[in-house]
């Protein structure tokens, strides 16, 4: 651990070894099943968490982290004297980069420089992998989290559009709902808000379409590549092998997606993300 | 001889084209009964008669003299009211006639005879795969026989007259010519009409009576000229025989027979079928004794008897609402003009034609602006098709024809409208959803255009329908009211029971193919329990593709199913 602190929030679903490996500080995002608040991962795990989803009859609440807690992390970093690096989620599905902005305000700006991914999930946690990856000083782990940022694949698909219109997270998706026909939508992260990538019917033949996808950006590069479910993890498992015949893949990661963003995308959600292996 | 008949003058080539529309609407019925496919969707002679009066009405707006300026209106009139593929071939028909009679004030029967084989070169090259045994055979054969009989014949009532014969004769010819004419025994219907308007034309030139335009039978396609012209010119037709009087008759009918114990009983005869059924078209005065004649033969069924001199009221009166009429049937475009300002500055739209309310909803669903109801029964003209493009509120349109009778309007729609158009041939409505499904306004046009069509293809289109006659077809024998499985447009199965034959198509679209996706498309005929114990069969049948079902509201097809 150098002179930089890397923070991000609980919604960058980083493997349990990566946050080790590289001492990354994970801020949690709460849900609220009616009164009963659960901080993400800490008295929630996300496989429980699908297992409520799928009985609960309401759809759950989310909330940023307070401030406050960005504050705590902040200061403990400085005081240590070193910089921090914090990346989060699209500012446009959740207030946490707010929270975090106001939070490196309070703290001291010029030593905190908060980054708005624009994406979700391992979409956000590949740019804070690069970062961490290259953290010898804060402008090469900036730099480095805007190239992934560029060059970041993601795409996935939702058993349903319910989740995502009721929480108000559906983004151009919206476009989907007065379709009587049953569209099965390849969904993307574009200026951080849900967009439609293709629409497929069926949803096999979406996933089918969705490594095509894959397959056509990915070209011959090498890429780290990232699944991630809403409590379908045989399906995840089966995704990776197909891709794993489709590119080559120098880093797999396999994470359910967390309790936060699973309350917007619903039960059942697979995601596809992927950035160069050289970042 | 006198000078005079010599010269075809803009005259006698106005009551040429008068009578010719006039005989057409007559007999387009008997025109519709000679589609051989057992599909009951024979609508040759209504789009023949629906394109013809469009090109007679142009002329009759027309005070001009010339034959040449007289043709170009007809071409002009046929091209904006083409309908069906028929209609459209008979407007390539006229411009190929125009283009040799310009300039002329009188015409010949060289320049006459040159002008019939302009005609029927030009349907040549507009028809992609010309098929011999149509109404482009017979067009041709008639203007070979023009251009040499010209060379000994200058009489142009007497080589008019040798035209007809040789285009009946060509006529008979389709029967061995396509196998399907001659296992339904019935020459084609193009062809038909082709020697139904040789017929009318050749009738204004050899009686001395000026016929008068009368009026048409449907008022959807024509815009406001019907007035003008009824006016001035709508003639009463006399009605010889009152009665239109049509019927099945099962059993194992002498046809010939038949024939000959109904001719005595009026005209317009037609007797069609085979070893096992057959149907009866006659117009008389005295339908019960046709009834009675057939009963002694067979079991009757589909008993129709219509009062013409009715049917001719009704047409007039349609007719003289026919603006009211076009507005109400196209609510829809109406509605899109109310936020037509707020959405001005779209790049892109989509028309569709569509039959049913299940079908029109989901095609607005996927975005498309104007449906437009038409397909197997009823084509639109490529008139409504401009209208449809220009109602649109964007910059360029794509359509979506959903039917291989559409196609050729929808293209030449897509021509003369003032907007970039592209058409994206879809063969049926299934194709056309496949399509209308991975519309995205964001693609630059040719490249969406590519991927709607790629998604149409590959798609295989299954329908069930029934028979109208005893036929076989594509190798399967039907009876007449059978139900008929067709796998993209061929029959597979027949049988007598719905469900089974919906099952049994089901089974061979299914066969071999690796299918992801089954969507079903229930018809106006079907209730949606039955179509939903009809999903939940096949789903345990078949556990392995995903399954869909929807409401389409389609008539005459009982399930339309699209395989993915």
């Amino acid at each position: 651990m150098g002179n930089l602190q890397i923070v991000t929030d609980s919604t960058a679903d980083l493997p349990e070894d990566v946050v080790k490996e590289y001492g990354i500080k994970v801020v949690p995002l709460s849900v609220n099943f009616g009164d009963q608040q659960y901080i993400d991962g800490v008295n929630l795990t996300a496989k429980e968490f699908y297992e409520k989803l799928r009985q609960e009859p309401k759809i759950p609440t989310t909330s940023q982290p307070a401030p406050g807690q960005f504050a705590d992390v902040y200061r403990k970093a400085v005081e240590a004297g070193r910089k921090v690096l914090s990346i989060h989620i699209s500012s446009k599905l959740s207030g946490t980069y707010q929270a975090a902005s106001l939070a490196a305000e309070m703290v001291g700006k010029e030593h905190i420089t908060v980054v708005d991914s624009v994406s979700v999930s391992l979409g956000l946690g590949m740019q804070v992998i690069a970062a961490a990856k290259n953290s010898h000083t804060l402008e090469t782990a900036r730099q480095a989290a805007l190239d992934a940022k560029k060059q970041l694949g993601l795409l996935f698909l939702v058993d349903t559009l319910e989740y995502m219109e009721k929480n108000g997270r559906i983004g151009r998706a919206a476009s989907l709902l007065g379709s009587l026909l049953q569209i099965k939508p390849v969904l993307t992260f574009t200026d951080g808000t849900v967009d439609v990538t293709e629409k497929v019917r069926g949803s096999r033949r979406a996933y089918r379409r969705l490594l095509e996808i894959f397959k056509e950006r990915v070209g011959g590069t090498a890429v780290d590549v990232a699944v991630v479910h809403g409590g379908v993890e045989a399906e995840a498992k089966e995704l990776i092998q197909e891709v794993q015949g489709l590119a080559e893949c120098a880093q797999i990661y396999l994470n359910y997606i967390s309790p936060v963003v699973g309350s917007h995308g619903g039960p059942g959600i697979l995601g596809l993300i992927w950035k160069p292996a050289s970042i | 001889m006198g000078l005079e008949r010599q010269y075809l003058t803009g005259g006698m080539f106005r009551r040429m084209i008068y009578a010719a529309a006039n005989r057409l609407e007559q007999e387009k019925k008997e025109i519709d009964f000679l589609n051989v496919y057992p599909v009951p969707d024979g609508d040759t002679g209504t789009n023949m008669a629906l394109t013809f009066m469009a090109a007679a009405q142009e002329v009759g707006d027309s005070v001009s003299e010339s034959v040449g300026e007289l043709a170009q209106a007809a071409a002009k009139g046929s091209l904006m009211g083409a309908r069906g593929n028929s209609g459209v071939i008979l407007s390539q028909l006229f411009r190929g006639f125009a283009e040799v009679m310009e300039g002329k004030h009188t015409a010949t029967v060289h320049d006459f005879g040159k002008g019939l084989q302009e005609a029927a070169a030009m349907a040549y090259k507009a028809v992609m795969r010309p098929v011999e045994g149509t109404m482009l055979t017979v067009s041709r054969v008639a203007a070979e026989a023009g251009r040499n009989l010209a060379k000994r014949e200058p009489d142009i009532i007497v080589w008019f007259g040798g035209v007809l014969e040789a285009a009946e004769k060509a006529l008979a010819e389709t029967k061995t010519m396509l196998p399907a004419l001659a296992a339904a025994d019935v020459v084609d219907a193009g062809g038909q009409g082709v020697v139904t308007i040789f017929a009318g034309m050749y009738s204004a030139l050899s009686d001395s009576d000026v016929p008068e335009l009368a009026g048409v039978s449907s008022g959807q396609q024509v815009s406001e000229p019907v007035g003008r012209i009824s006016k001035t010119a709508i003639a009463e037709v006399d009605i010889e025989f009152r009665y239109c009087t049509e019927l099945l008759v099962t059993g194992e009918v002498p046809l010939e027979k038949l024939k000959l114990a109904l001719e005595p009983l009026g005209d317009s005869l037609l007797v069609v079928g085979d070893a096992n059924a057959c149907k009866i078209h006659v117009h008389t005065n005295n339908p019960g004794q046709v009834l009675e004649i057939c009963g002694a033969y067979g079991e009757m069924s589909g008993i129709d008897i219509d009062n013409m001199a009715e049917q001719n009221y009704a047409a007039s009166m349609q007719s003289n609402n026919v603006n009211n009429n076009t507005f109400e049937e196209t609510p829809q475009i109406a509605a899109n003009n109310a936020d037509a300002e707020a959405q001005a500055n779209r790049k892109l739209g989509m028309v569709a034609v569509s039959l049913g309310e299940g079908f029109k909803a989901i095609f607005q669903g996927l975005g498309v602006d104007v449906v437009l109801n038409g397909g197997q029964t009823m084509n639109p003209s490529t008139e409504e098709l401009v209208e449809a493009i220009e109602q649109v509120p964007a910059e360029s349109v794509i359509i979506l024809p959903n039917n291989k009778n559409v196609l050729f309007a929808a293209e030449q729609a897509a021509q003369m409208a003032n907007k970039e158009v592209k058409v994206i041939p879809t063969h049926d409505l299934t194709a056309g959803i496949a399509a209308a499904t991975v519309y995205d306004e964001r693609l630059e046009l040719d490249l969406l255009a590519e991927r709607m069509q790629e998604a149409g293809d590959a798609l295989v289109s299954g329908a069930v329908t029934y028979s109208v006659r005893n036929t076989t077809t594509d190798g399967v024998r039907i009876n007449q009211e059978d139900f008929i499985g067709l796998k993209q447009g061929r029959v597979v199965v027949a049988g007598g029971e719905l469900i089974e034959t919906t099952k049994g198509l089901i089974r061979k679209l299914l066969k071999k193919n690796k299918v992801d996706l089954v969507s079903l498309f229930y018809g106006k005929d079907v209730i949606k329990a039955a179509a939903k114990d009809l999903l939940q069969q096949l789903r345990a049948e078949f556990p392995e593709p995903e399954w869909e079902l929807y409401e389409g509201g389609q008539p005459l097809y009982y399930y339309l199913v699209a395989i993915e």
